[in-house]
């Protein structure tokens, strides 16, 4: 009778304890879900400590951690949100710095170039010590190549390779290889809409020509030649009025749907162009990491 | 022994009093996701539980909220699955106008009236009065004149949160009335005429203007390559290769002219229709979220 008494005792008390510790402490059932690959379940959970979170750091923690589970699942607009969540004040410089980090790197990652420079200003003005920002520097001047500003981010990735605790002469090295990649000449040499358009004005199909669309100029070009040859013809054939409305009808609809169509030729062969060297500036960059 | 089953007893009670409280840790959580706009998770958090376990009060609050967490995410016909399951205070009444909204914007208005038939309003006047409201808006839904006057009879208009939409629903009466019924095969014949005029008939100011246009300067090409035929060509008019093809454009923007009209006049219509239709759900939609929330 004791034995069975002790034997409902303790299994009564082992229910309640653990039925306890499952509110208490919802980051280590979140650790683990997240361990074992279950992104949004552990999602969910973190979500769940931050809710518990008696301090903002603890939230912020949370908050963090759940950004890094959908960034497992791929979902980098999630991560970002998760990561807007948070509350700058009453951190200590190592969570403010990881906690801007993390976002400036979820808005990258999301394509939020303007969003991940501005979590990456703020750090570095409000984080004082160099040893947190160095790591960052790779992450923003990834961040500047995607938004056009070779330059600073040359800059940036320069100082990682100073801040690098690697040898003189390998820093030198790689110092070397940057000045290449960073070269004015290698700049992505990006259409300008403005003088497509206007080569197209001058002749129909020079534009998207110039854009790098031979085919595209062809068929341009021809359409403009055949409503202008039927123009032509209309006239000829004394159909005045038919060459007026429908000749000039059909040719400025050729004429002003080519121009209109450059916009969208040359806006895809700059993203082309961006991503070509912005990707290989990405693997030479991870590379450093 | 009867210390030691006390003590058991005492021991279970405890026990179940951590369960209750671990639900209503839950719902709490599940509130703090809904504040925060975080839907999905508190769906997932929602679905953990099983209502058949819980407590009518508590089953009662998880279908509510998972009603709400569909209804935010426009999820329409779960959101009434849910909200139609609570069956107790203090998210019944609410729950239940919310299942007839549900089923009023998904077209089934007999369902919706027999949701609002079914809530109790007992005593509360308000309820009353927007309930009757509901009704006239769902009346309006399905175009009876006859139900919506009678509900209409009842309008007060001097009970703020729902008097802009007793007068919204005076004014889409009006306009449902005034609709004249307008014919497709006049816009055709109009159309025949005039081309474009029957879709101005139809309502279609800027569409008329562009088919006379296009019809007029084919037309006018076709007479053109008709009355003078290419001087070298010997054939007469109707036989050069001008008149034929310019004709043959005529001829098939013309019809599809017509045509068009005759069609134009049931999408306008359908197109005003589905406007006023809006304005009446999202005016169904206003007072209830001014009552409850």
């Amino acid at each position: 009778m004791k034995e069975l008494f002790y034997k409902t005792f303790l299994s009564y008390y082992f229910l309640i304890f653990s039925h306890s510790l499952s509110f208490g402490e919802g980051c280590g059932e979140a650790d683990s879900l997240f361990l074992s690959g279950k992104y949004y379940p552990a999602a969910v959970e973190y979500e769940r400590t931050a809710f518990l979170s008696v301090n903002n750091s603890g939230r912020t923690i949370a908050l963090l951690k759940k950004a890094e589970c959908y960034k497992q699942m791929e979902n980098f607009s999630e991560a970002e949100k998760s990561t807007e969540r948070i509350i700058y004040t009453n951190l200590s410089d190592t969570l403010l710095a990881e906690a801007r980090e993390q976002s400036a790197l979820c808005a990258y990652l999301a394509g939020d170039f303007s969003n991940a420079e501005n979590h990456l200003v703020q750090m570095h003005a409000f984080v004082k010590d160099s040893s947190l920002i160095k790591n960052t520097l790779p992450l923003y001047a990834l961040v500047l190549n995607e938004l056009q500003r070779w330059n600073e981010a040359k800059e940036k990735i320069f100082r990682a390779v100073e801040l690098s605790e690697l040898s003189q002469q390998e820093k030198d090295a790689l110092k070397k290889s940057l000045e290449q990649l960073y070269a004015p000449q290698n700049y992505p040499h990006l259409k300008k809409l403005l003088k497509a358009q206007k080569m197209s004005a001058f002749l129909p199909g020079l534009g998207q020509l110039y854009a790098g669309y031979f085919w595209e100029g062809a068929a341009s070009a021809f359409l403009n030649v055949a409503s202008l040859g039927l123009t032509g013809y209309f006239i000829y054939a004394k159909l005045y009025f038919t060459a007026a409305t429908l000749g000039t009808g059909m040719f400025s609809k050729f004429y002003l749907g080519g121009s209109r169509r450059l916009e969208y030729l040359v806006a895809k062969k700059n993203y082309k162009l961006l991503r070509g060297y912005n990707d290989e500036m990405k693997k030479f960059i991870l590379s450093l990491k | 022994m009867k210390l030691v089953i006390f003590f058991f007893y005492f021991l279970f009670f405890i026990f179940n009093c951590s369960s209750q409280y671990s639900i209503s840790e839950e719902l709490k959580f599940t509130q703090y996701l809904i504040d925060n706009n975080q839907y999905r998770d508190a769906i997932f958090i929602l679905k953990k539980q099983n209502t058949s376990e819980q407590k009518t009060e508590v089953a009662d609050s998880i279908n509510y909220y998972l009603g709400w967490c569909y209804y935010n995410f426009k999820i329409l016909d779960s959101s009434e699955i849910y909200f139609s399951k609570v069956k107790t205070e203090p998210f019944y009444k609410k729950s239940a106008f919310y299942t007839m909204f549900n089923q009023a914007y998904q077209k089934k208005s007999v369902e919706a009236k027999t949701s609002l038939q079914n809530i109790s309003t007992g005593t509360d006047s308000s309820l009353a009065k927007l309930k009757n409201l509901e009704f006239a808006g769902i009346s309006l839904l399905e175009k009876d004149y006859q139900s919506y006057e009678a509900r209409a009879k009842n309008f007060s208009g001097n009970y703020f949160p729902i008097s802009q939409e007793e007068k919204n629903f005076s004014a889409y009466y009006s306009q449902l009335k005034k609709m004249k019924k307008k014919s497709p095969a006049l816009a055709g014949m109009m159309s025949a005429i005039i081309p474009g005029s029957g879709k101005f008939y139809a309502g279609y100011k800027g569409q008329a203007l562009a088919s006379l246009m296009m019809v007029g300067i084919l037309g006018i090409s076709t007479a053109e390559s008709y009355y003078r035929p290419f001087e070298r060509s010997e054939k007469k008019g109707y036989k050069n290769a001008e008149f034929i093809t310019l004709g043959s454009l005529f001829t098939i923007f013309y019809i599809g002219n017509i045509w068009g009209s005759t069609l134009s006049v049931k999408l306008a219509r359908e197109h005003a229709v589905r406007e006023i239709n809006d304005q009446i759900l999202f005016d169904m939609h206003i007072p209830i979220r001014r009552i409850f929330n």
